[in-house]
């Protein structure tokens, strides 16, 4: 019965310190009231104004950085077929918990797998490098040129890893020969 | 010429810009779903002001959140305005933040960086 299940899905993301959720596809009008969301709840939540500013801002920083790569990955991908293509943005999930005390934005989607590899090389070269070497290479990937309108990914990865307390932790799940469901947990 | 003025929306700033006060204004928040699209015209049209107008420009940039695309922008706007210095524009820019915000201060710093023209940190409660 859908009730059962509904009560069921609710109970085990409060169990997992889940706050707040979204599953399906990210308009733009989305990421903002969902963001929104976070705003109220981290400032009801922490009796100083001043830390419950700065913590808003890191969450907020990288759910939006989160979300948007997810938007602009499936809009650089649109020669996937229509429907095929509505169903996979459709599987997207973003999720805002609470882990002992720090706040944690993860999110997943689908992603093709020949562009797995490329990736998970470079989140694996990200989760090598210190604090240091993260700043720096924020500093080359901000000042790199453009490729034509290419908006990427590659410094909001840099950002969360910049935000983060713990070491990003992902995963690839593969789903068929044509995609796999990609997973990132950032800690703030 | 004529004056410029684009409403904040949630997720990106209002853009004022006074052709009598030679100032332009960017304040609110930065995300739009497509930063390139958004922030283009305006420093295409900034660039093209500045080549014409021999006056003093000021800018000043009081944005409460920086998604990492606006900010690549950002970087690239000021290279061109930096380059426009170079070549005898004038102009200088204020850069607001809250106090306590420390990620709109990192930004502005960050892209202080490489400028040489004149740069202000202004801060507010």
């Amino acid at each position: 019965m859908i009730h059962e299940k509904l009560f069921f899905i609710s109970n085990e993301l409060m169990m997992n310190g889940i706050l707040l959720c979204f599953k399906g596809p990210f308009s733009q009008g989305i990421i903002e009231e969902l963001g929104g969301a976070i705003r109220a709840y981290i400032s009801n939540s922490k009796k100083d104004e001043a830390s419950a500013e700065s913590t808003y801002f890191d969450v907020f920083s990288v759910y939006v950085e989160q979300t948007q790569n997810i938007k602009h990955y499936f809009e650089k991908h649109m020669e996937i077929e229509n429907n095929k293509l509505i169903d996979y943005y459709a599987h997207s999930i973003v999720v805002i918990g609470i882990d002992d005390d720090n706040f944690y934005v993860s999110s997943g989607n689908v992603i093709e797998n020949k562009d797995v590899p490329e990736f998970e090389q470079y989140l694996t070269h990200i989760k090598s490098m210190d604090k240091h070497e993260i700043k720096k290479s924020y500093k080359e990937q901000l000042r790199k040129k453009r490729d034509s309108e290419d908006i990427g990914a590659g410094l909001g990865l840099l950002e969360m890893a910049k935000k983060s307390s713990m070491p990003m932790e992902y995963n690839f799940i593969k789903l068929d020969d044509n995609i796999s469901f990609f997973i990132l947990k950032v800690i703030i | 010429m004529k004056n410029i003025f684009i409403e904040a929306t949630k997720s990106s700033p209002e853009v004022d810009f006074n052709l009598r006060t030679n100032t332009l204004k960017i304040s609110g928040q930065s995300y739009p779903e497509n930063a390139v699209k958004f922030y283009s015209p305006i420093f295409v049209w900034l660039d093209d002001y500045l080549k014409n107008i021999k006056e003093e420009i000021l800018i000043e940039i009081n944005i409460t959140y920086l998604n990492t695309s606006s900010l690549k922008c950002m970087f690239d706007f000021f290279e061109k305005l930096n380059e426009e210095y170079q070549n005898g524009a004038l102009l200088k820019l204020h850069w607001y933040y809250k106090e306590g915000n420390r990620n709109m201060l990192e930004c502005g710093e960050e892209l202080a960086e490489d400028v040489d023209f004149p740069y202000d940190f202004i801060s507010f409660k």
